[in-house]
């Protein structure tokens, strides 16, 4: 019932190191510094471009105390795929390999790639940093952009909607994939200890709010990427060898969601052009993927 | 290789430590402040509530307790009579319920009684105090100036010292036998008690002013108000029905009884009657009485008849019984202050015969034993109110001086009056009674990381037990685990959790935890306001900052 005791729970142990130049409230730095502290320092890491690019930083000025490898978008899964596999041979078998690929690497210019290391089951825990557009070259629309969302390449609201990335990598018959947030904090870095114990390809989604890209004060991070959940317009769940399961507070939502997603969409700038029909529209498709996946779980029993 | 053999690649060079000061990018800074929660703010002790919940989260009784004594040093009565405005204002009540914070006071009070080491005096000062009166205000100054090592005397002209507690609250709610132990635990820390002594008769003012280095009156208010209509002098003062009563007297030769006035000492006269087997019929002049709303509630479920809108114009006496004629009232329009007077409705009088009429309409205070030079022309003290100063080496304080209040706001006029007593005897200058800054606002609060939760409540006695026994005392205290459930939805309102949110959030590692508290880093701080938005209870504040 109380607030868990945060730092009994995830240890004090840091590798993303302060002074880094996200941006002011950036939620991908957040998830980076939650993902690293709970991989620990035995990691490897591949970024692609993007903003973690840049917030890595490089030489001394480096923000991260573990190995990076800064390679080009569709390079990142061939390449942790290598490193892998080398380890492998060293018998390092205790060093994690981790990407940290955004959504445009992930939804758009890797996925070739990284569906051909999901398919090869490469021993790769693959984290998809999804701020919903090119954030780092100025908020163009990629595969991952919601429904409604405005971005600088659709003014208008993006027609058309988001790759459902969980169930396309569910088919791929992976042994761990799982959904996370920065709001949920323990969720997340139980979630990456969690996949690291399985062998083969493993993928964890996590929604990052971004406040220059969604259009929203910096200091409303969190709460945006809470009221995401708790409209359920983000569901918080895995799967382990493709059985489903929510996890709270998702799990406690099949029914109902305590909240609309017109309060989550109207927090931010980039769907404040959103008709009422538009918002009723996205609400109805909301409530279809809620039903779709109660209709899985139950077979799934 | 180059060509002088030196080797490049790889190369491994370690970080700094930070990519570099983002402190320029900043424009608000969070700053950690502790704040005053509305439990302590509207507490008339200001007891430190917050603090005490996260000592007893810790499952630390002892310290919990101790911070309790601080400000309280009898929880173990005001966890039984304070209508507590700490649970009326408590933020969570505005979430779901309020935090059973009188019951968490009864329990620590029940601990303390049970471990009289909190008392001790370790210092020791000639200086010599008396107190005249050993109601709630007088014990708590004599407690606070002993505590400091002075030499304190209590006069009190009753056989039993108490006051109030002993003679006015009825025993159903404070049970006698905590007020004897209070007493005999004041006796064991030296404080003297001169009972029977009557000040301005056996003793004048003036040789108690000459004798000791200060005095403190804290005689109360004890004195029924009168309210001027035909046949007042057949009236019985409230008050000394339940001195009657708590002196060991159970049997009254009336059967019929007539309260006048529905305020908390009516009601508790006529539940205490009630529980005596007689009839009790309570008349009150406005909407509503001044009475505890518990207590009401309880009075009403005992199925005392309450007359509410009725107002008693004329008492007869008609062979040997007394003959009360009432008029209903309405609501009046309100007056400049928003109070709002019940105005008789004419032609609306009916008659009743009882066999006594009591009278509870409210007390004044008693100055008749107080020196001339002390009063001003209406009788009244001529004190200091911001001070509690009187004159030369005298100072009151408690209901002589506020008119009735509750027990706790009693008590809390005594610690203020001895801190200024203690001023006084160290020839400094004199402090008004200090009052915190305002209190946290539920807005303020983040509830996300608040599941809703029922409150304990405590149990209370059947109706039938509760009428058939006195002494009986009618709500029970908490169990400890009932305590820790309680503690767990306390949200801390203004005082750090210690849970770690605002250090887990920071997307630039800023916040470090150093002795178990967060501390910003300022360097690195680029003012994105998460930790002051996330925080549950409101502990971090934004400060803007302006570069000139």
């Amino acid at each position: 019932m109380s607030i868990p005791n945060m730092i009994r729970e995830s240890g004090l142990e840091e590798y993303m190191l302060s002074g880094h130049p996200a941006c002011t409230g950036c939620g991908a730095a957040l998830s980076l510094r939650l993902v690293l502290k709970a991989a620990g320092k035995n990691t490897i890491l591949v970024i692609p471009a993007g903003c973690s690019s840049i917030i890595a930083g490089i030489g001394r000025k480096a923000s991260i105390n573990v190995p990076v490898l800064h390679i080009a978008f569709a390079a990142a899964p061939p390449s942790a795929s290598g490193i892998s596999r080398a380890l492998s041979v060293l018998g390092k078998k205790d060093t994690n390999v981790l990407i940290w690929a955004g959504d445009g690497a992930t939804f758009d210019i890797g996925f070739g790639s990284m569906s051909g290391a999901a398919e090869r089951m490469e021993n790769i825990l693959y984290i998809c940093n999804d701020n919903e557009a090119y954030m780092n070259t100025g908020i163009q629309k990629s595969g991952a952009t919601p429904t409604g969302a405005w971005t600088t390449t659709t003014v208008r609201g993006r027609e058309g909607r988001k790759k459902d990335l969980f169930s396309i990598m569910l088919d791929h018959r992976i042994p761990y994939i799982a959904t996370a947030s920065p709001a949920y904090p323990l969720d997340l870095m139980n979630k990456v200890r969690k996949a690291l114990k399985f062998k083969g390809f493993k993928l964890i989604h996590i929604l990052n709010p971004c406040p220059p890209g969604w259009r929203y004060d910096h200091n409303l991070t969190i709460e945006v990427a809470r009221k995401a959940v708790l409209s359920g317009a983000w569901i918080l769940m895995e799967a382990e060898y493709g059985k489903i399961k929510l996890n709270p507070p998702s799990s406690e939502m099949i029914e109902s969601r305590p909240i609309k997603v017109a309060e989550y969409l109207l927090m931010q700038g980039r769907f404040k052009h959103l008709t009422k029909e538009r918002i009723d529209e996205i609400q109805r498709m909301i409530d279809e993927d809620w039903n779709k996946l109660k209709i899985i779980i139950e077979l799934q029993k | 290789m180059t060509l002088t053999g030196e080797v490049l690649f790889p190369i491994s060079i370690p970080s700094e430590g930070s990519a570099g000061p983002t402190w320029t990018w900043r424009f608000i800074r969070p700053e950690i402040k502790e704040k005053v929660s509305p439990c302590t703010y509207y507490c008339p002790l200001h007891n430190r509530i917050p603090h005490i919940m996260e000592k007893l989260r810790d499952n630390d009784v002892n310290e919990a307790a101790k911070i309790l004594v601080e400000t309280d040093p009898f929880p173990f009565i005001t966890g039984r009579v304070c209508p507590a405005f700490c649970e009326e204002n408590c933020n969570r009540g505005k979430y779901d319920e309020p935090i059973s914070i009188k019951a968490i006071t009864r329990f620590l009070g029940d601990y303390i009684l049970d471990n009289q080491s909190f008392w001790k005096v370790d210092r020791s000062n000639n200086k010599k105090v008396a107190i005249v009166g050993s109601g709630p205000s007088g014990l708590t100054a004599a407690y606070y100036l002993r505590k400091e090592g002075l030499k304190v005397t209590i006069y009190e002209r009753e056989d039993k010292a108490g006051g109030m507690l002993r003679f006015g609250i009825p025993p159903y709610r404070l049970p006698k036998k905590i007020v004897d132990r209070l007493i005999d635990w004041l006796i064991s820390i030296d404080i003297k008690f001169e009972l029977g002594v009557e000040v301005g008769k056996d003793v004048s003012i003036e040789e108690l002013s000459n004798n000791y280095d200060a005095i403190y009156l804290a005689t109360g208010a004890s004195l029924e108000k009168t309210i001027r209509i035909e046949g007042e002098q057949y009236m019985i003062p409230g008050l000394e029905i339940l001195k009657k009563v708590n002196s060991g007297v159970r049997n009254f030769p009336w059967k019929n009884i007539a309260v006048i006035g529905g305020g908390n000492v009516g009601i508790d006269v006529a539940r205490t009657l009630t529980r005596l087997g007689l009839n009790v019929t309570v008349y009150e002049k406005e909407e509503r009485g001044m009475a505890i709303e518990e207590e009401l509630n309880r009075a009403i479920e005992e199925k005392i008849k309450i007359n509410f809108l009725t107002m008693p114009i004329k008492v007869e006496k008609v062979n040997g019984k007394y003959v009360v004629t009432c008029v209903k009232t309405r609501p009046g329009e309100p007056d400049e202050l928003g109070r709002r007077f019940s105005v008789p409705i004419e032609g609306t009088e009916f008659k009743v015969e009882f066999d006594v009429v009591i009278k509870a309409v409210g007390e004044v205070p008693d100055t008749r034993y107080l020196p001339k030079q002390l009063l001003d022309e209406r009788n009244q003290l001529k004190v200091d109110f911001e001070t509690g100063y009187v004159s030369k080496n005298i100072f009151a304080g408690g209901d002589l001086v506020t008119g009735p209040s509750f027990v706790a706001q009693a008590m809390e006029y005594g610690k203020q009056i001895a801190k200024n007593i203690m001023r006084y005897l160290r020839g400094e200058p004199l402090q008004p009674i200090d009052k915190p800054e305002p209190p946290v606002e539920f807005e303020k609060i983040n509830t996300a990381f608040f599941k809703h939760a029922k409150r304990v409540k405590q149990k209370i006695l059947p109706i039938n037990n509760r009428l058939s026994s006195l002494e009986m005392e009618e709500v029970a205290g908490l169990s400890a685990e009932e305590v820790y459930y309680e503690v767990e939805r306390c949200f801390s309102c203004g005082h750090c959790l210690k849970c770690g949110i605002c250090w887990i959030y920071c997307p630039d590692n800023t916040i470090r935890w150093v002795n178990d508290e967060p501390e910003v880093y300022y360097d690195y701080c680029k003012g994105c306001g998460i930790c002051a938005t996330e925080c549950p209870t409101n502990t971090i504040d934004i400060i803007v900052e302006r570069f000139e």
